[in-house]
This record gives structure tokens, C-alpha cells and sequence, in this order.
């Protein structure tokens, strides 16, 4: 799943250590969502969308499967 | 934390007594049991002064204790210790089996081979017993 969150973090001006702590996840797992090499859980997705007051639609794009 | 250091004094209390207990335990019936003690005694004597030092360390560094609580709880890491720990249960069953092998083939004992078999089917039920648990909690 492709995610615009290393986007959203930019304009924000937060470094990945800051939204790491707001969130309380480890730093590596803000990584690996931007990179998208993990898919976050529906919870942890509803706490990013939060914080930035957005969608999960608007942070997180499903595609469909072919 | 206070509650965590007294059974922490506990358990070292606990340990000291057992080894002094195993002192006056004596005899060649009771060579055993004050083995047991000695080998009780020292793990738990052990064990209480490291989780006293990480409670002294965690009381000193509260910054990085949060820090490592996050590390610990985080759901990514959650998740990739559970998968390790999965996928190194299904290596190790195989070495079970193999293990077994091993000990037909060298002609160990008959209980050594039952004992072996029983710890693979011990996996295979507690996997099955677990798989049906979560089915019904998730």
C-alpha cells in the first residue's frame, strides 16, 4: 500500500524521531511506512490521520491487487 | 516501581535463604535436594540483583526507559517478533524430527526416542490447541 506520509511529514516540518515520540512507535516504523515496506494496523493508521487532522484516504492509498 | 524492587528484596531473601538452607542439608540421601537448593537459591539470588539494577537504571534514565517501552510496544516490532519467533519454532520442530532420527539410528535408549517424539507432538498439539484459541478471541 502506497502512502503519502513521508509527504505530509515534510510539510509539517517534523523529523521522523519527533512524529515517532507524538505517535509513541519507534522510529523505524515511521520508516518503513514511508518506504511502504509495512502496512500499518487500522489503529495506528486512525493515530497518524489524527494527528495530522486528515483522512486515512488522504495519507494511505489502497490499490487494488491484479 | 516501588511494588517491582520489594519482590525483587523478596525473591534475593528468598535465595540466600535457600542456599543457606542447603548449608545444613546433609547426608548422601539428601545430596539431591541440596543441589536443587544450591541451583534454586543462586538463579533466584541472580536474578533479583540484575532486575534490581535495571529498576536502579530505569529510576535514573526515566527518558530512555520510555523510550525502550515504546521500542518494546511498538506494533511493527510487536509483529516482527512474533513472526521470528513462529518461523523459529517451525525450523526447530524439524530439528525435533531429525533429533529423532538421530537416536534410532545411534540406538539410544528406547525413552530417549519416545521423549524426543513426544516434545515434536507436543509442539503439533500446542500449535493446533493455540491456532484454535486465537480463531476464537479474533
Amino acid at each position: 500500500m502506497k502512502n503519502k506520509l513521508e509527504e505530509i511529514r515534510k510539510k509539517h516540518n517534523l523529523k521522523q524521531e519527533e512524529l515517532a515520540a507524538t505517535l509513541e512507535v519507534s522510529r523505524q516504523t515511521i520508516g518503513s511506512l514511508e518506504n511502504g515496506r509495512y502496512n500499518p494496523s487500522i489503529l495506528l493508521a486512525f493515530k497518524i490521520a489524527h494527528y495530522f487532522d486528515m483522512s486515512i484516504e488522504e495519507i494511505f492509498i489502497y490499490e487494488e491487487e491484479e | 516501581m516501588t511494588s517491582k524492587k520489594t519482590l525483587y528484596i523478596i525473591t534475593l531473601v528468598l535465595g540466600l535463604v535457600l542456599v543457606g538452607v542447603s548449608l545444613f542439608v546433609s547426608g548422601e540421601e539428601l545430596k539431591i535436594l541440596s543441589g536443587v537448593l544450591i541451583g534454586i537459591g543462586a538463579g533466584l539470588f541472580g536474578m533479583s540483583i540484575a532486575q534490581l539494577y535495571m529498576v536502579r537504571w530505569e529510576e535514573k534514565n526515566p527518558e530512555l526507559t520510555k523510550q525502550n517501552q515504546i521500542e518494546l510496544k511498538d506494533e511493527r516490532n510487536t509483529l516482527i517478533r512474533s513472526k521470528a519467533k513462529a518461523q523459529a519454532g517451525d525450523i526447530t520442530q524439524w530439528f525435533i524430527v531429525g533429533l529423532a532420527f538421530i537416536t534410532i539410528i545411534i540406538e539410544a535408549p528406547l525413552w530417549v526416542t519416545l521423549v524426543t517424539i513426544g516434545v515434536y507432538l507436543l509442539y503439533n498439539i500446542l500449535s493446533l490447541y493455540l491456532i484454535s484459541r486465537y480463531q476464537k478471541e479474533m
